[in-house]
């Protein structure tokens, strides 16, 4: 799990450093960096699978007050034993890109893999071994193949860091192909539902037993065919209109011809059952479907580390309490791990007393990471005491 | 239509939250059917918060049950106290909110372990404990809890035997279940 993070010059981050629990909530006011922080997580990982550091939106965004000439990202990983992957950037100058300065990776304290000055250095069991050039404008940990231990823990546990920002208007109900990673606003989440569904069908059942819970008249989610690769997400519910009421989409779905059944349940016996396209539900459901499957593909493995930025948007209040017990249960039983970063005050009632941290700013100044401490004797909730802005009094 | 819940859990900290909720789980509630009462901003005045929302909770619940199945579930430690002057405390908050005592009909179900949760958790899960000493700080994970749930399930069953050894704030809780029955 994510143990720790450190960010130097970058954004209000200067010398800023986190160490989350294994379920967190992040509170905070405007402006103190909880979402950047999430995007420094989502650079992280991006260099070090894909490697390319040009247009990397940190080196773009030095901290403004700050006259360093490097910006410092670190990420600790407790994964059997603690790594520390280490990161130095130097931003662009005028013309120039932004160029890696270095990039290490150690375990235990034990080098595992340092690239400086455009060599990079491997170690196998800690001893040097093969040593190359490699561009100073990419990641050597993204370039190094799955090989030594060490650095193929480090890199298949970054590839399990996910960062979640669900934009329901962005969800497009197509899929031409299964993707294998989830976009960050899950734009792309027909088409990683099409890979999920044939990878994890146990997942795809708890989902649907979790949305039978939560969406009324919820049936089933699928993928239907629209003609060569082309594949439409659709959502089956019990009909609850008349006959004549059917609607039948702007893609002209087919409408299922008998009565859904649910368990030894039959729903919508009497009415004929309706299919939307993913993009006919409300954004509340595609956002509901959305993290629910979040919740049963990815938090239920071992070792993952979720991120979801206001988890609460578009979500009815009565539907919030039910995920968020899901999710914590899900941590709980399957050593994952997530961090919520929210203003709801459900969200702020529930996990902050618990779990929660704010992340606080004096006039402009550098972000801090300070436990949610509430007030004992003020008999307000958490939320309540947010909104009154008491809580770091 | 949002699908109401069924049983309002008012606790007084996140274990006694996660004690309960695994407790219903084993009555077959599902998570939808359960909904959590905010918890305090601040530790250690969990107490004091739950029997200040409690009459507020006991007349949702009496309005609620009127039209509709619901229940309420009150768990908080008796400390240093004991479960009879709990259930006293609660009897006076009713009466200074004008509402009236609880009768053995209602499914409120007052949950007092003493010294404080934790030390059902461990009793349940097979640590010798008394009801004296102070457990607050043990370690306990998800899964301990879980399990101690269970074991509470096995007791609160319709013909299950009474416990051979127990203590006494436990076996006080046992008809408390068998009112959400």
């Amino acid at each position: 799990m994510l143990t720790r993070l450190y960010i130097d010059n970058f954004r209000c981050f200067e010398e800023f450093e986190y160490r989350p629990g294994r379920k967190q909530l992040i509170v905070g006011p405007n402006g103190t960096g909880k979402s950047s922080f999430m995007e420094a997580l989502m650079f992280l990982r991006r260099f070090g699978q894909d490697g390319v550091l040009a247009d990397a939106l940190p080196a773009m965004q030095p901290t403004l007050w700050a006259s360093r000439k490097k910006q410092v990202f670190e990420l600790e990983a407790a994964l059997g034993g603690v790594f520390l992957y280490r990161l130095e950037i130097e931003p662009p100058k005028e013309t120039s890109r932004p160029r890696v300065r270095s990039e290490t990776l150690q375990f235990e304290g034990k080098p595992v893999l340092e690239f400086v000055e455009g060599e990079v250095q491997l170690y196998d069991r800690f001893i040097p071994a093969q040593r190359f050039p490699a561009d100073p404008f990419r990641s050597a940990l993204a370039i190094t193949p799955l090989g030594t231990d060490e650095v193929s823990r480090f890199k298949l546990w970054l590839d399990r860091v996910f960062c979640f920002r669900l934009n329901p208007f962005a969800m497009a109900p197509r899929a031409e192909r299964p993707q294998q990673a989830p976009a960050t606003d899950l734009s792309n989440f027909a088409a990683w539902y099409s890979h999920l569904v044939q990878s994890d069908p146990q997942a795809n059942f708890a989902l649907h037993q979790s949305l039978r819970e939560s969406l009324d008249g919820f049936n089933s989610l699928k993928l239907e065919s629209l003609g060569g690769f082309v594949r439409i997400l659709v959502a089956d519910f019990a009909g609850k209109t008349s006959q004549t009421g059917f609607h039948m989409g702007r893609f002209g779905l087919s409408q299922p011809s008998e009565p859904i059944t649910t368990g030894d349940m039959m729903l919508g016996a009497s009415h004929p059952p309706l299919r939307f396209g993913f993009d006919e539900l409300s954004e509340g459901q595609r956002c509901l479907i959305c993290l629910y499957a979040v919740l049963h593909f990815v938090l239920t493995k071992a070792g993952t580390t979720v991120v979801i930025d206001e988890p609460e948007n578009f979500i009815s209040l009565r539907e919030i309490q039910p995920w968020l017990m899901a999710a914590s249960d899900a941590v709980d039983e399957n050593n994952s791990q997530i961090i919520l970063i929210s203003h709801h005050p459900e969200l702020i009632d529930q996990w902050a007393p618990s779990c929660g941290v704010q992340f606080v700013r004096e006039k402009l100044g550098p972000v801090r990471v300070v436990p949610f401490h509430g007030e004992p004797d003020s008999g307000l909730s958490p939320a309540e005491l947010i909104a009154r802005g008491w809580e770091n009094e | 239509m949002s699908r109401a819940s069924l049983v309002v859990v008012l606790a007084e900290d996140l274990r006694h939250q996660r004690f309960v909720l695994r407790y219903l789980e084993r009555l077959r509630y599902t998570r939808h059917d359960v909904y959590l009462e905010k918890l305090p901003a601040g530790r250690g005045c969990g107490e004091q918060w739950v029997r200040e929302r409690y009459a507020a909770a006991v007349k949702a619940y009496r309005s609620r049950s009127k039209r509709a199945a619901t229940a309420l579930v009150v768990v908080i430690d008796a400390d240093r106290g004991d479960v009879a002057g709990r259930l006293r405390q609660f009897e006076g908050t009713l009466e200074s909110a004008k509402e009236s005592p609880r009768d053995a009909a209602e499914k409120v179900a007052h949950f007092v372990p003493k010294r404080n949760i934790e030390t059902w958790i461990l009793f349940l899960t097979g640590r010798e404990v008394d009801e004296d000493s102070d457990y607050s700080h043990a370690e306990i994970d998800g899964n301990r809890i879980k399990d101690a749930a269970a074991a509470f399930h096995g007791w609160t069953r319709p013909n299950a035997q009474p416990p051979t050894r127990s203590i006494s704030s436990l076996l006080a809780a046992v008809p408390e279940a068998k009112r959400l029955e």
